[in-house]
């Protein structure tokens, strides 16, 4: 029962070590998207500070638009709603100017 | 803060976007609060520590697995004439399980360096994962059918013809248990640039069809990897036990001793897995709603769970050696018999070595 006894002592602290963290480990691995509720609201613009916008994938089958806040939060927004799909279409003219340059 | 070079990350003027837009709406009197369920969920990362423990945990698992399987082959193969069915199906248990143990050093690398080996080394491992993953829990069932049948059935005048049998029941465990693993070949290196920053081996779906498959994949898995066996089990052993306790069988419920510890062991290590991974399929569907904290101890759970399963190739030896007393026997008869043999050769006398008499069962 040494033996028995040894591995329940292994496996915990294992399972306490790892209480904050986690790693993809083959078949095991477990992607998804970031985001779990998206924001609909218009965002002031003295508010707005950056817009972060992560490609859609096999991890995450929905384009995730992540604004980053002057008060240095970041939220989800909705990419389905009409003002954060002209926002998009902005970064987007934006950036291709950006390239001509 | 991301700095993924494939996400748009913009910091840009959005004075002339508003202007556009909103050029006739006033925001000075509107406070935006932000809903702090809208914060995304951060990318979870390993402490370098962690890391370390992991990887000497299945280090660990290794060394005490391959020994131990290899003990349980030696002392079933040393009797093969008088093997039994029960016999036959431990011994393929014991090599699924060591196919198990010899990949934990590519998992132990993996964790501190992620996966450098490759793409078909991803899938060759994948591959023998989902295998041990199946044809463990599926010669669990030949077992507990042949348990049945000898003792419910009294079959056991055919125990020649119960052998043969265990043979093809075997060949065919095999080949299912392929066949129901040909999905881990979506598993594939490729260099994770969103969270992790480092090449991983993983489940790889089409985007568009990814949570279908992923899906159909774990349905596979909890179906005809766990509850249809399950149910097989407990079915042949309820019906077994009550019939044993009818009999006051004295041996064969000694014999159910055994098998009962070795199913009980792959239940706690297998069952945990399974009750995370439903829990969190159905957080994917957003069935139930839930935040970030939630879904974080999902995901150390599933990690967690399966590192619990990955356990499971060290356990029967174990369990052979504190439960099994006729395997206890039949192992300490071997070594004295191998000392005898040394003894014998190195005195070079020509007198006969006592052989104890054969028992009909290595563990039964």
């Amino acid at each position: 029962m040494n033996v028995l006894l040894m591995l329940s002592v292994v496996f915990g602290v294992s399972i306490t070590l790892v209480a904050g963290a986690v790693q993809p480990l083959g078949a095991g691995y477990n992607s998804r998207c970031v985001c779990l509720k998206l924001e609909s609201r218009v965002i002031p613009q003295d508010n707005l500070r950056r817009v972060v916008i992560l490609p859609r994938g096999p991890h995450c089958k929905t384009t995730e638009v992540i604004a980053g806040l002057t008060s240095g939060e970041r939220i989800c927004l909705n990419p389905r709603t009409h003002w954060v799909k002209k926002l998009i279409m902005f970064i987007e003219k934006k950036k291709q100017e950006n390239n001509k340059l | 803060m991301m700095t993924d070079p494939n996400s748009s990350n913009h910091l840009v003027d959005f004075h002339e976007f508003y202007y556009e837009e909103f050029n006739d709406t006033d925001f000075s009197n509107f406070t935006f609060v932000p809903d702090e369920k809208t914060i995304p969920c951060s990318s979870i990362t390993m402490a370098s520590a962690v890391n370390i423990s992991f990887s000497v945990f299945y280090v660990f698992i290794f060394l005490l697995a391959i020994p131990g399987n290899v003990i349980v082959g030696w002392v079933i193969g040393s009797n093969r004439r008088l093997l039994s069915a029960s016999d036959v199906y431990l011994f393929n248990l014991m090599l699924a399980d060591t196919l198990l143990a010899l990949i934990l050093p590519f998992s132990a690398v993996n964790v501190i360096h992620g996966w450098v080996f490759g793409n078909v080394a991803c899938k060759l491992v994948s591959l023998v994962k989902e295998v041990n993953f199946y044809t463990s829990i599926l010669f669990l069932v030949c077992i507990s059918v042949d348990r049945y049948m000898v003792i419910v059935r009294a079959m056991e005048s055919q125990k020649a013809q119960r052998r043969l049998c265990s043979g093809v029941a075997c060949g065919l465990v095999w080949v299912l248990g392929l066949v129901l693993s040909l999905p881990s070949f979506y598993n594939e290196a490729f260099f994770d640039k969103r969270m992790f920053n480092q090449t991983i081996c993983a489940e790889r779906f089409e985007t568009d069809h990814a949570d279908e498959w992923r899906l159909a994949t774990r349905i596979m898995r909890h179906v005809l990897g766990f509850a249809l066996p399950l149910v097989v089990m407990l079915s042949c052993y309820s019906v077994t036990v009550v019939r044993l306790l009818r009999t006051r069988c004295f041996q064969k419920q000694r014999a159910m001793k055994v098998i009962v510890a070795v199913v009980v062991a792959f239940l706690v290590c297998w069952t945990p897995f399974h009750v995370s991974t439903i829990i969190d399929t159905i957080l994917r569907a957003k069935v139930v709603q839930f935040g970030c904290t939630m879904r974080t101890s999902v995901e150390v759970a599933m990690f967690a769970t399966q590192n619990l399963g990955l356990l499971h190739c060290c356990v029967n030896p174990v369990l052979y050696a504190f439960v099994g007393e006729k395997f206890r026997r039949r192992f300490l008869q071997l070594l004295h018999r191998k000392g005898v043999l040394e003894r014998f050769s190195l005195s070079k006398s020509s007198k006969s070595s006592s052989l104890t008499s054969e028992v009909p069962s290595s563990f039964l």
